[in-house]
């Protein structure tokens, strides 16, 4: 049991940076991005691409995450472009359309068959009471943890920060104190769109998943962002590492192995029906 | 004659399905089968999307009602697939009343969340799950005269048409209104007596249905089922095409069907790959909701706006006479506080409206009127105190409740459902059988515009009237209402004013008018009540109550009263 949870740490890291690309770009530009995760397949796929026609790991990596940022800050051009005055449900509608588009945008460009994926983080790094902690999920942890802090820092204390929060909170009021809205926005999708990009360059190589099924890790990354609220980085965070490892134990119990992955499902289910309980009408008069 | 305009597109549709299944090859008559399935399956799309919900999850229904056909097929049931697929859309039903139950306290990006976690989940458990008869290969049974595919394409055919019927059909009761009204505004739906949990369990009930006659027929269409057929991805997929066709149209969701299964076909002929459909229907979804609009409410709009709606006639300025006195009391409020937090919105107010009459409450911003309103209406729970209607006791009675027992509210900010044609809209919200020449009379009485028009083409004035309308048509005991005169002249509010005195002895109903317009307030009302920070400071007829200086300063500050 213990073993399996913290085997699932691998993936929890990655649903708790995720589910940060997402609770960030709700929070700033008022979206929940269910293509976030399927920008981050382009970037990965355009790195086994590189990599199978000789590209050195390296190199491969940066052209993915290259990718997957002009890929995001399209997708955000054309979202400050049409729907900038968009409420949050229809700006999410958007980004389901995104996703199916990508989708299949991804498949005709990598072909069906999942691909080798080269990567850095395959090894384990060290071996306590027969417990192996592997390179990806100290990395993943790791990596979200301190993406985290970073992201807190920034909103919290400098100008950039400042001005992500006033756009989100007030649009219209922030452009009339001329900050640069589109740009902005634009901007967070690229940033987020290049964390999700790394994400999967350090997971995917792990597991052998095509594009749909990574791109719909979506599902759990939204259950670590809800854990937050959509609001809270920490709790996001917690909330990402804590599915993982509850995914990871289940995966040790003989019956209900095979079900592990509908945790995500009981998990929003729960979470959001104990912080909406007392949510009743859809306007506050 | 409405009855025939009704049938026209039926009709037309079985010649269609005749003349396609007597010349059609039978190839192109499976994949039309295929855009039927697709096609019911939107339309249950449809009624979620009308009742402003979103639903990403329509194919793990499908999979309920198909793995439903696959074991009544297997276990040789009676009645042949034409049972099976109505018992599938049966079993599926009760799947749609458990995802939209959290609907119930969900709405937007939220709900849409639980239903693909729940897609997801239900792919797992499908995929866990062997449907029936594939360990055996043994295939969906159909009878001898559904054998072929164009016999098959047929059968697909009726169940449409019977589904479009259906879904129409629906959408002209007071369940369709609600679910259009419950999209709009939850307040005002649960306000005009409808409970608001029912509209929205009932649409993902009628989805889920339609969902699972969509899965059943696949079940019998193929004959071997599996869950690729129900992956989450499809019903992101399915979703985007509703949003980008227009689900909500029955024609909608055929052009939806026929665009999921032609459009693929279509490039693979073209030696094109057929993840292109998937890329045309995500640009065309965001295209859809750019415009605001899916294909066929484009559709719609345009052939509307040809047909502008006629103007109403003038009202006509009538003095209504003497505000009547009444003598019973009829609504009883004792001690009714409310707070938020550290602010008193009501401290101890204690209030009699009697029968038969015209009450005025007045008071400036932020005094508490609307917070009154809210609290007698039942949207606030935490108030404490009690509210008696005609002796009975209203306290802890939800929304929709109170206005069954006969309190009837109206809102201060436009709140009719711009769903809607004017008709529908009285029909539904008087929450009662209604007669036409009930109808007229209140239209006419209030100067509302003609049945047949949209309230989206209305003006604000015109949409608090018809609001004002419906209220009455609902013959409630009391009606309060929220400024009405608001988006109106002050010429029309003087009217309005002359025709609430006439409301008493006409609709059997007393009037509380909340209002700022001190003129329409001294027209209509036989006593005033004043409230300045939740709390009563005077009552009495209007002159009266208007003169007294500590009203003067509540509403217009110090100086004034001083002068």
């Amino acid at each position: 049991m213990v073993e399996g949870a913290i085997a699932g740490l691998a993936g929890g890291g990655a649903y708790a940076a995720l589910g940060l690309c997402l609770t960030l770009m709700f929070r700033l530009v008022r979206v929940v991005n269910f293509a976030q995760v399927a920008i981050g397949v382009i970037g990965v796929y355009t790195m086994a691409v590189a990599a199978e026609h000789g590209w050195p790991y390296g190199l491969a990596a940066l052209a993915g995450l290259l990718a997957a940022v002009l890929v995001a800050a399209a997708l955000g051009w054309v979202m400050g472009k049409w729907f900038g005055e968009a409420g949050t449900d229809q700006r999410s509608a958007i980004s389901i359309a995104f996703l199916v588009g990508l989708l299949a945008a991804s498949y005709l460009a990598f072909g069906t068959h999942p691909r080798r994926m080269p990567g850095e983080f395959g090894g384990s790094l060290f071996t306590v009471d027969g417990i192996t902690i592997t390179q990806a999920s100290a990395v993943c942890v790791l990596g979200t943890v301190v993406v985290a802090g970073a992201a807190w820092l920034v909103l919290a204390r400098t100008v950039l920060g400042l001005r992500l929060r006033a756009l989100s909170e007030r649009p219209t009021t922030a452009e009339l104190h001329a900050i640069p809205s589109r740009r902005l926005g634009v901007g967070m999708w690229a940033v987020t769109g290049l964390l999700s990009a790394a994400v999967l360059l350090v997971v995917a190589p792990q597991q052998t998943s095509d594009q749909t099924s990574l791109a719909l890790m979506a599902i759990p990354a939204c259950t670590a962002a809800l854990v937050g609220g959509f609001r809270s980085l920490g709790l996001t965070v917690a909330g990402g590492l804590g599915l993982g490892a509850l995914q990871g134990a289940l995966a040790h119990v003989g019956e209900l192995a095979q079900y592990r992955d509908a945790v995500p499902f009981l998990a929003i289910l729960a979470i959001l029906i104990w912080s909406q309980r007392r949510e009743v009408w859809d306007a506050a008069r | 004659m409405r009855r025939v305009e009704f049938l026209r597109q039926p009709l037309a549709a079985l010649v269609v399905i005749a003349v396609a299944a007597a010349v059609v090859p039978e190839y192109w008559l499976f994949l039309a089968t295929s855009a039927l399935m697709s096609a019911v399956a939107l339309l249950g799309l449809g009624a979620v999307g009308r009742a402003g919900m979103n639903s990403l999850c329509q194919l793990s229904f499908a999979a309920v009602g198909a793995w439903t056909v696959a074991r009544l097929s297997v276990w040789d049931v009676p009645g042949s697939i034409i049972v099976w697929v109505v018992a599938g859309g049966l079993a599926a039903m009760p799947f749609g009343l458990v995802v939209g139950l959290p609907a119930l306290r969900l709405r937007g990006v939220h709900l849409a969340v639980v239903t693909l976690g729940f897609a997801a989940a239900a792919d797992v458990v499908v995929s866990a799950v062997n449907f029936p008869g594939v360990d055996s290969y043994q295939q969906v049974g159909r009878p001898g005269f559904l054998a072929t595919d164009r016999q098959y394409f047929v059968y697909a055919g009726l169940v449409f048409v019977i589904a479009g019927i259906g879904a129409e059909l629906l959408g002209r009761t007071r369940t369709g209104a609600a679910w259009r009204a419950v999209r709009f505004s939850e307040r005002a739906t649960a306000a005009s007596g409808t409970s608001v949990a029912r509209a929205k369990l009932s649409a993902f009930a009628a989805s889920a249905f339609a969902a699972g006659v969509a899965g059943g027929l696949l079940a019998g269409q193929v004959g071997m089922i599996t869950a690729q057929n129900f992956q989450t991805i499809g019903s992101l997929a399915l979703f985007v095409v509703a949003v980008m066709a227009g689900a909500e149209y029955v024609g909608g969701a055929l052009f939806g069907g026929v665009l999921m299964t032609f459009v693929p076909e279509l490039f693979r002929r073209a030696g094109i790959s057929q993840d292109w459909a998937n890329v045309l229907f995500g640009a065309g979804a965001v295209q859809a909701l750019s415009q605001g609009s899916s294909v066929s409410e484009g559709l719609a709009r345009r052939l509307r706006a040809r047909r502008p709606a006629p103007v109403p006639p003038p009202r006509a300025a009538t003095s209504g006479g003497e505000p009547p006195l009444g003598t019973e009391p009829l609504l009883e409020v004792r001690g009714l506080s409310v707070r938020y937090g550290q602010v008193k919105a009501l401290q101890d107010v204690d209030l009699v409206v009697p029968e038969g009459t015209v009450m005025g409450l007045i008071g400036p911003n932020g005094a508490g009127k609307s917070t009154l309103t809210d609290a007698l209406s039942g949207f606030i729970p935490s108030a404490t105190g009690s509210v008696t209607l005609a002796g009975r006791r209203l306290d802890g009675l939800p929304v929709h409740r109170r206005t069954a027992a006969g309190l009837r509210r109206t809102f201060q900010q436009d709140r009719v459902p711009t769903g809607l044609t004017v008709g529908a809209y009285l029909r539904f919200a008087a929450h009662r059988r209604v007669t036409p020449a009930e109808v007229g009379d209140v239209r006419e009485f209030l100067g509302c515009p003609p049945e047949d028009a949209h309230v989206a083409d209305l003006d604000v004035g015109s949409r608090r009237l018809l609001e004002v309308a419906a209220a009455l048509l609902a013959r409630p005991e009391l009606v309060v209402l929220d400024e009405p005169a608001a988006g109106l002249a002050h010429a029309e509010s003087l009217a309005l004013a002359d025709r609430l005195v006439e409301v008493p002895a006409r609709y059997g109903a007393s009037v509380l008018l909340i209002e700022h317009d001190l003129d329409m307030v001294r027209r209509a009302c036989a006593r005033i009540v004043v409230l300045d920070f939740g709390e009563v400071i005077a009552s009495g007829p209007p002159t009266e109550v208007l003169a007294r200086p500590d009203v003067a300063r509540a509403y217009l500050g110090d100086e004034v009263a001083l002068t």
